[in-house]
C-alpha cells in the first residue's frame, strides 16, 4: 500500500479543456440545474464532454449515494468511477450511474490510492465515508490534484481539520464542506439578518445538536467475528487510520456511531452543520469560541460557548428554539429570526423582520454571486477557483467548535481555547485530545 | 498458578478501566502504575488498548519505557504511538528515534509519522537516510515527516534525494519540500522558502498540483515581489498555471494587486479572462472597475457575462453606469444578468443612479429604470414613478404605474385615481385600476370578530390523507391571530411523508374567500373594510371622470363592498 507520483497526465487533459471551450461565468442562477441525460450523451445545448467536470466517488453510502444523485442532474459534470472498501457499495453505485447515464462506464476501485493514482482524468471527487476517513481521504484527494466535496463532520480532530486547511491552501485545491444549509436560502435570509444590524447587535446564536446519543462515546469492542473475504470488505481499510479491533458488520452496516474512535458524538453529529450556521450569523466563520462553559448534563445541552467579541452560541438539544432538524436562531436587541429543516421561510420574533425576505435574499445573491445550490457552489468554484461557501476554513473553525465543545464535556469543566493556534489555553490536558495517532502506515 | 494471575489480571483491569477510557477529569480516574501493570501483564489486547488511551491522557516519562517497548508488537505498535505522541515529555522524542533503528515496515512508518508529528528536529539526519529505504511506505513517511520538521537542514535532505526518488516516492518528497518552504516561509526565511519553490517550479515532469503549489508559494514567499510572477503565470498557454495564479491572487489583497490584475486582462484568451474577472469579483476592489468598465466594450459574450457579475459583487456607485450600459448589450444573457444585478444590488447610490434614469430622453431606459425600481421596491423612488406614471409614452407610463402599485400606500392613494381619471385608453385604465384594487387590498382592516371560519382541512391536498382542522383554525382566530401556521405542530400529521397543504373557507366583512397555503407557510386572513378615505376618494373622482375611467372607478368601489353613492 503506497501512492504512486504518476500525475502527469490529468495535467495536459485539463489545459486542453481550458481552452477549447469558453468558460461560463460563475453562475448566480437561484433555479435549479435543468436535466441531464441530453447533456451526458452530449445531444442539442449539452455541455461537451471536454468542458464537464469529471468526477469520482470514495465511499457512497445512503448519504453520499443521495449527494452523488444530486450531482449527477449537473449538466456539466461527468461521473465516471467510485472508490469504496465495500464490494455491495461499489456495485450499487455503479448501477446507479450506469442507469443515469445509459452505459457501462462507471469504473469500480477498492484501493484509494491506487484509484487516486491511477485516474489522473478525475478533477474532483465526492467523499461520504464514514466520519473517520472523511479527513484523510480529502488530504490524499487534495495531494493528488483533485477538488473535493467531503460529508461532514469533515475531520475527526482538531489537528485533522487543520491538516486539511493546510493541503487545501498548499495546493489550491477547491473544497466544499457539506453543510448545505450554507446554502439555502431561509438559512441565507438569516445570517444576513443577523450579520446588517436587522436585529441590533447580535448577542446570541442558538445551535441545534442531535436529540439521540451523549457527548461521551464507548471505547468497547462488539464481538468478533469471521472477517469476510478483501474483496467484499476490507475491513484494514475501512478502519484506516483508526485503532485497530476486530470485524463486526454491525459497524461496516452503520453501527460505528457512538464510538469514539468512529464518530464525534451528539455535538458533532449536527454541530457540524449548525454551528457553522450560528457561526455565519455571527460573521465568525474565521474563528472559534474561546470559552466553553460545562453542563451538568449528557449531552451538552445547554453549553454556552462565548467568542472574542463576546457573542455567544448556546448549545440546544430540544425544540425550544425551533420546529425542525438542524435549526439555528439568531437574538438581537430588535428581535430575532431562525430557521431549520422544512421551513418556507423563516421564524421571525415579528413578520416585519421578514417584510424583505426575497430582497435580502437576492441581495446576498448578487454581492457574492453564489449559487443557492450547495453543490452548484461548489461546481461553480472548481471551474473559477474560488473559495466555496463552505471551504476548508470554514470547516476547520465550524469543527474546532465541535471538537473543543465535546473535549469540554469530556474533561467535565470549562475550558478556554485559542482559535488561532488551535490549542487549549494553559491546559495540557485538553490538548492531549486535539489529535490522536494514525494506524500506520497512514500519516499525514 | 497461571489461574491466579488471570484473576488478578482481570481484577486489575476491571478496577482501571471499567469506566471508560476518557475519564481523565474523573477523582476514580486511573493512575500511571496501575495502567502500566496492565501494560506489563498478560492483559487481552483490548485491555492493553485501553490503558494505553488512557496513557495518552495522564501518562508521564515514566510510561515510556513500557510504551516504546510496545513499538515493535504488531497489535499495540499503533496503540503505543497513541499513548506517546501526546505526552509532553523530551524522553518520548528520544524512544521514538531509538526505534527508528529497530523498526521496519509499517511500524516504522507509523514511528516515522509520529516523530513528524512530534516535530523532532533531532531526527533529522536519521529521516534523511530513510529517504532511500526500499519500502515506499517508510520512505515516504520519511518525506512528509521532514517536511514536518520545516527547517533547511531537512529541506536539503529532501532536495538532494528528489532526484533519485522513485516515481512512486516523488510526490511524497515534493509534499515534504512543500512543508519546508511553508515554514520557511512563516518563520520569515523567505528567500530559502522562494530557493525551494522556484526549485519544484523547474521539476521534469512534475505533477500538476505540484507545478501549481509551487507557483502559489513562490509568488506569496516573495511578498509585493511576487506580483510579476503572478502575472507571467494569468499570461501563460497553460491554463492550469493562469487558474492557479487566480487562486493565489485570492491571498494577496490590496489594490497594488487588484489594478496589476485587471491591466492583465487585456489581450487574454477569453477563458483566462473569465478567470481573472471572477478572481477580480472575489476581490471586491473598485481599482478594478476602470479596467473591466473599458473590456466590457470591447470582451466577447462570456467575458461581458463575467464582468456583469464581478460588478454586482464590487458594488458602488462607480459600478452602475456600465451595469446600466450593459442593459443594453446585444447579447440576451448579458442583459438578463445586467438587470438581474441591478434589482438585486444593495447600495442607496444604485437608487440614485436608477432615479437619474427615470429622468433620462430615451424611453428605453426609463423604462428599464422603471423595472428595476419595482424589483427593488425602492419607496423612495415613489414619487419619480408616479411623474412617470403620468407622462410620456404608454408603455413607460404603464410600466410605472404597476411598478408604484406594489408600494404604494394610502399616502399614494389619491394620485393613483388621478391617474384613472386621466387615463388615455382601456389598457392604461385597466393597468391603474388593478393597481388600485391591490393597494385597497393592503389597507382593509380586519378585526378577528369579523373572520368566520367554514371550513378547514389540513392534509396531502387535494386528494390524498387529510384531517379536518375546522375547529382548531377557529379557535386560533378566536385567540386573536389571524395569521395560522400550516403545520404539524398546529394540526397533527395526518399524511406522514408527503407535503401537506392547509385550505380555508371563511367569510370575512361578509365576503366569502378560500385561501390555502403550502405546509410551512403561513395562511394570513384577507377580506377587511377600506379605509373610508380611499372610498371617499374614489366616489369624488367618479363624478368628475369621463365615462370609461368612471365605470373602472364604480369597479374598484364595488370591490370595496362600498355602495356607490
Amino acid at each position: 500500500m503506497h501512492e504512486t507520483g504518476q500525475l502527469g497526465n490529468g495535467s495536459a487533459a485539463l489545459t486542453r479543456r481550458g481552452f477549447v471551450g469558453t468558460l461560463a461565468a460563475a453562475g448566480a442562477a437561484l433555479a435549479m440545474p435543468a436535466g441531464v441525460r441530453a447533456s451526458a450523451l452530449g445531444r442539442d445545448g449539452a455541455v461537451r464532454p471536454s468542458d464537464r467536470i469529471v468526477l469520482g466517488g470514495i465511499g457512497l453510502g445512503g448519504r453520499g449515494t443521495g449527494v452523488m444523485r444530486w450531482m449527477l442532474n449537473e449538466r456539466d459534470v461527468q461521473f465516471v468511477a467510485i472508490c469504496d472498501v465495500r464490494k455491495s457499495r461499489r456495485e450499487e453505485v455503479k448501477r446507479i450511474v450506469d442507469e443515469h447515464y445509459y452505459n457501462k462506464d462507471c469504473e469500480k476501485y477498492a484501493d484509494m490510492r491506487e484509484f487516486l493514482a491511477e485516474r489522473t482524468d478525475i478533477d474532483a471527487l465526492l467523499i461520504a465515508t464514514g466520519d473517520r476517513w472523511h479527513a484523510l481521504a480529502s488530504i490524499l484527494a487534495m495531494r493528488a490534484g483533485k477538488d473535493v466535496y467531503s460529508e461532514k463532520p469533515s475531520c475527526m480532530t482538531i489537528a485533522e481539520g487543520r491538516a486539511v486547511m493546510e493541503t487545501a491552501a498548499r495546493y489550491g485545491r477547491v473544497y466544499q464542506t457539506g453543510t448545505q444549509r450554507l446554502s439555502q436560502d431561509t438559512f441565507v435570509f438569516c445570517f444576513e439578518a443577523a450579520r446588517s444590524g436587522l436585529l441590533g447587535k447580535v448577542h446570541t446564536a442558538y445551535a441545534h445538536i442531535a436529540p439521540w446519543d451523549a457527548a461521551e462515546m464507548i471505547h468497547d469492542w462488539l464481538p468478533g467475528q469471521p472477517q469476510p473475504p478483501k474483496e467484499e470488505v476490507d475491513w484494514d481499510a475501512w478502519l484506516g487510520p483508526c485503532p485497530w479491533r476486530p470485524y463486526n458488520a454491525t459497524y461496516v452496516g452503520g453501527g460505528w456511531r457512538g464510538h469514539y474512535d468512529f464518530h464525534t458524538s451528539c455535538i458533532g453529529e449536527w454541530g457540524a452543520h449548525t454551528f457553522a450556521q450560528a457561526q455565519a450569523g455571527l460573521d465568525a466563520l474565521d474563528t472559534s469560541p474561546i470559552r466553553y462553559e460545562y453542563v451538568h448534563n449528557p449531552t451538552g445541552d445547554g453549553m454556552v460557548t462565548t467568542f472574542a467579541n463576546g457573542a455567544k452560541m448556546i448549545l440546544s438539544r430540544g425544540d425550544k428554539y425551533w420546529r425542525g432538524s438542524c435549526g439555528m436562531r439568531f437574538d438581537g436587541p430588535e428581535g430575532w429570526v431562525g430557521s431549520a429543516d422544512g421551513y418556507q421561510k423563516p421564524d421571525a420574533s415579528s413578520p416585519a423582520l421578514l417584510a424583505d425576505y426575497d430582497k435580502v435574499v437576492r441581495a446576498y445573491v448578487a454581492r457574492t454571486q453564489r449559487s443557492l445550490d450547495h453543490v452548484r457552489d461548489f461546481f461553480d468554484c472548481v471551474k473559477s477557483r474560488r473559495q466555496t461557501v463552505a471551504n476548508a476554513e470554514v470547516m476547520y473553525n465550524s469543527m474546532a467548535t465541535v471538537h473543543a465543545a465535546n473535549i469540554c464535556m469530556w474533561l467535565k469543566r470549562d475550558v478556554r481555547f485559542d482559535p488561532a493556534k488551535g490549542e487549549f489555553i494553559g491546559d495540557a490536558d485538553a490538548n492531549r485530545l486535539c489529535a490522536r495517532a494514525m494506524r500506520e502506515p497512514w500519516i499525514y | 498458578m497461571r489461574r491466579i494471575t488471570h484473576v488478578l489480571n482481570s481484577v486489575l483491569i476491571a478496577s482501571v478501566l471499567c469506566a471508560g477510557a476518557l475519564q481523565a477529569a474523573d477523582a476514580a480516574a486511573p493512575n500511571e502504575d496501575a495502567l502500566l501493570a496492565v501494560l506489563a501483564s498478560q492483559a487481552p489486547v483490548k485491555a492493553k488498548a485501553d490503558a494505553c488511551r488512557q496513557l495518552g491522557l495522564i501518562g508521564t516519562a515514566k510510561a515510556v519505557p513500557a510504551l516504546a517497548a510496545l513499538l515493535g508488537d504488531e497489535q499495540l505498535s499503533h496503540m503505543a504511538r497513541y499513548a506517546l505522541e501526546p505526552i509532553p515529555d523530551k524522553a518520548v522524542d528520544a524512544a521514538l528515534r531509538s526505534a527508528l533503528v529497530t523498526l521496519k515496515g509499517r511500524a516504522l512508518a507509523g514511528v516515522i509519522g509520529s516523530i513528524g508529528v512530534r516535530r523532532d528536529t533531532a531526527a533529522t539526519s536519521s529521516l534523511g537516510t530513510l529517504l532511500k529505504a526500499e519500502n515506499a511506505d517508510v520512505a515516504q513517511a520519511a518525506a512528509r515527516s521532514l517536511g514536518m520538521l520545516g527547517t533547511v537542514e531537512a529541506a536539503e535532505h529532501l532536495r538532494k534525494a528528489l532526484p533519485d526518488a522513485s516515481a512512486e516516492n516523488r510526490l511524497a518528497f515534493c509534499e515534504g519540500l512543500l512543508r519546508c518552504a511553508e515554514a520557511l516561509a512563516a518563520g520569515g526565511r523567505r528567500t530559502e522558502a522562494a530557493a525551494i519553490y522556484d526549485g519544484l517550479r523547474g521539476l521534469d515532469k512534475a505533477p500538476h498540483q505540484v507545478l501549481t503549489a509551487a507557483l502559489r508559494g513562490a509568488v506569496l514567499a516573495r511578498q509585493d515581489a511576487g506580483l510579476p510572477l503572478l502575472l507571467d503565470a494569468c499570461r501563460d498557454k497553460d491554463f492550469l498555471l493562469v487558474k492557479a495564479a487566480a487562486r493565489t491572487s485570492l491571498e494577496m489583497p490590496g489594490p497594488k494587486v487588484t489594478e496589476a490584475l485587471a491591466g492583465a486582462l487585456e489581450g487574454l484568451v477569453a477563458d483566462s479572462q473569465v478567470v481573472l474577472i471572477q478572481a477580480l469579483g472575489a476581490r471586491r476592489d473598485k481599482a478594478a472597475l476602470p479596467a473591466l468598465c473599458a473590456l466590457a466594450k470591447t470582451g466577447g459574450k462570456a467575458t461581458r457575462e463575467a464582468i456583469v457579475h464581478a460588478l454586482a459583487e464590487i458594488g458602488g456607485a462607480a459600478a452602475v453606469p456600465p451595469l446600466v450600459a450593459l442593459t443594453s448589450d446585444m447579447a440576451d444573457d448579458v442583459v438578463k444578468a445586467a438587470r438581474n444585478a441591478l434589482g438585486a444590488m444593495e447600495g442607496s447610490e444604485i437608487d440614485g443612479a436608477l432615479g437619474a434614469m427615470l429622468r433620462d430622453p430615451d424611453p428605453k431606459t426609463r423604462a428599464v429604470a422603471i423595472d428595476l425600481i419595482g424589483q427593488r421596491r425602492t419607496v423612495a423612488a415613489l414619487p419619480a414613478l408616479l411623474e412617470a406614471a403620468g407622462a410620456g409614452e404608454e408603455p413607460v407610463r404603464i410600466a410605472a404605474v404597476k411598478a408604484a402599485g406594489a408600494m404604494a400606500g394610502a399616502a399614494e392613494f389619491p394620485a393613483l385615481v388621478k391617474l384613472l381619471v386621466a387615463a388615455k385608453s382601456a389598457a392604461e385604465a385597466q393597468a391603474i385600476e388593478n393597481v388600485l384594487l391591490q393597494v385597497c387590498e393592503r389597507h382593509t382592516s380586519l378585526a378577528p370578530g369579523e373572520v368566520t371560519i367554514r371550513k378547514a382541512v389540513y392534509g396531502d391536498l387535494p386528494n390524498g390523507a387529510s384531517a379536518d382542522v375546522t375547529a382548531k383554525v377557529a379557535e386560533i382566530v378566536k385567540r386573536g391571530l389571524l395569521v395560522v401556521e400550516a403545520s404539524n405542530a398546529n394540526f397533527g400529521d395526518p399524511a406522514q411523508g408527503a407535503r401537506k397543504k392547509l385550505r380555508v373557507e371563511y367569510t370575512a366583512s361578509g365576503v366569502d374567500r378560500t385561501e390555502t397555503v403550502n405546509e410551512g407557510g403561513a395562511l394570513r386572513f384577507a377580506g377587511g373594510a377600506t379605509p373610508q378615505a380611499f372610498i371617499d376618494a374614489l366616489r369624488a373622482a367618479a363624478d368628475q371622470a369621463p365615462p370609461a375611467s368612471k365605470e373602472a372607478l364604480l369597479r374598484v368601489l364595488k370591490q370595496t363592498r362600498a355602495p356607490a353613492r
